[in-house]
């Protein structure tokens, strides 16, 4: 992993840390499709939100819930709680990968109170009715369906925001990671891992040489990712 | 949905200033037995909006919880019964929440608020 990092609310904000070499995650820095103040104002929307949520419905009907990849990515973003001496008594899990991060958790953070959140109704469904091991029964956790851009949490009610692989597909990051620092106490946590930079990077010139010798141009194939 | 998580949610519609606390429209309200965990109880008293908590507790017909409540109280057996059947053992199974402001619903679907917006709400 190139690097993965959380920032804390308070004085220190950013802390990016830097891992062993893997090439598919990035750290959540300003990712912003216009020249304008990097806050609310892009007007480009990148991403079909209504599509996109259809796409997680139907990955929620046919995905295997054990995914190597996706554990081994949550598992990292979930160490990241045991460098901290904190501890969390209220998270929120946003949209992305939100089942392996409730499986993987195992009593870490000293999470009393979880909400997990993702746009899909399906993806929230599966994960409230899969099964789960004694450690986590004891977490009161909660499911709702909600936008990480239009975040409905009131503000300085969370200790910990939690994100893997969902904030890839956001139209508006630094807009989502904004709501999120509202949301967060001072001295919370966010920790998130998303798909970065040059992920994917042999497919896209596949893609782009294919269509230019089928079709004469080229048109975007793979989704547009965050640059550190 | 338990009132817990309610206590937690509020409107994002663009413009709405004060989307906190969301009124409850009641459909089905289903009670499920949790064990009683006093510290967990303790330690969310000081997170917890008590009035919307309250008002909440009223609006799905659960109207034993005293108007005001202070961390001393948290030291009575019968006060923190009350609490915790109110905050986790309530669930709103379906139903729908309502934004203060703009009179919004968001339905709750198999105890799962829905929070989506519609496009010409962002």
């Amino acid at each position: 992993m190139r690097g993965l990092s959380l920032f804390q609310r308070g004085p220190s904000s950013l802390w990016p840390r830097r891992r062993k070499a893997h090439h598919f995650m990035l750290s959540s820095t300003s990712f912003c499709t216009d020249n304008g103040d990097g806050l609310q104002s892009s007007r480009v929307n990148i991403f079909d939100r209504h599509l996109k949520r259809k796409q997680r419905d139907r990955a929620a009907w046919l995905m295997d819930q054990k995914d190597s990849f996706v554990d081994a990515v949550a598992e990292n973003v979930l160490d990241r709680l045991e460098d901290c001496k904190k501890s969390f008594p209220t998270a929120l899990c946003l949209g992305g990968s939100v089942l392996p991060i409730r499986r993987l958790l195992r009593g870490r953070g000293g999470i009393e109170k979880l909400i997990m959140m993702d746009t899909s109704y399906d993806m929230v469904k599966l994960c409230k009715d899969a099964e789960l091991d004694a450690q986590n029964e004891e977490i009161e956790t909660s499911f709702i369906v909600g936008d990480e851009e239009f975040l409905p949490v009131k503000e300085s009610s969370l200790d910990l925001v939690i994100s893997c692989l969902g904030l890839h597909w956001t139209n508006d990051l630094p807009g989502a990671m904004i709501q999120s620092r509202l949301a967060l106490k001072p001295d919370g946590l966010f920790l998130a891992a998303i798909l970065g930079g040059e992920t994917l990077k042999e497919l896209r010139i596949a893609c782009t040489v294919a269509q230019m010798e089928r079709e004469g141009g080229i048109s975007p194939r793979v989704s547009p990712l965050a640059q550190v | 949905m338990r009132l817990l998580t309610h206590n937690m949610l509020s409107s994002n519609i663009k413009g709405v200033t004060n989307g906190f606390p969301l009124r409850i429209e009641v459909e089905k309200v289903v009670e499920k037995q949790v064990d009683l965990n006093p510290d967990f109880l303790r330690s969310m008293f000081s997170k917890i909006d008590w009035k919307a908590l309250v008002h909440a507790a009223r609006s799905i017909g659960y109207s034993e919880l005293p108007d005001e409540a202070d961390p001393s109280m948290l030291d009575s057996d019968d006060f923190l019964r009350r609490f915790h059947h109110a905050l986790l053992q309530l669930h709103l199974e379906e139903g729908a929440l309502i934004c203060p402001e703009t009179g919004r619903r968001f339905p709750v679907n198999k105890g799962i608020p829905n929070m989506l917006l519609h496009e010409d709400e962002v």
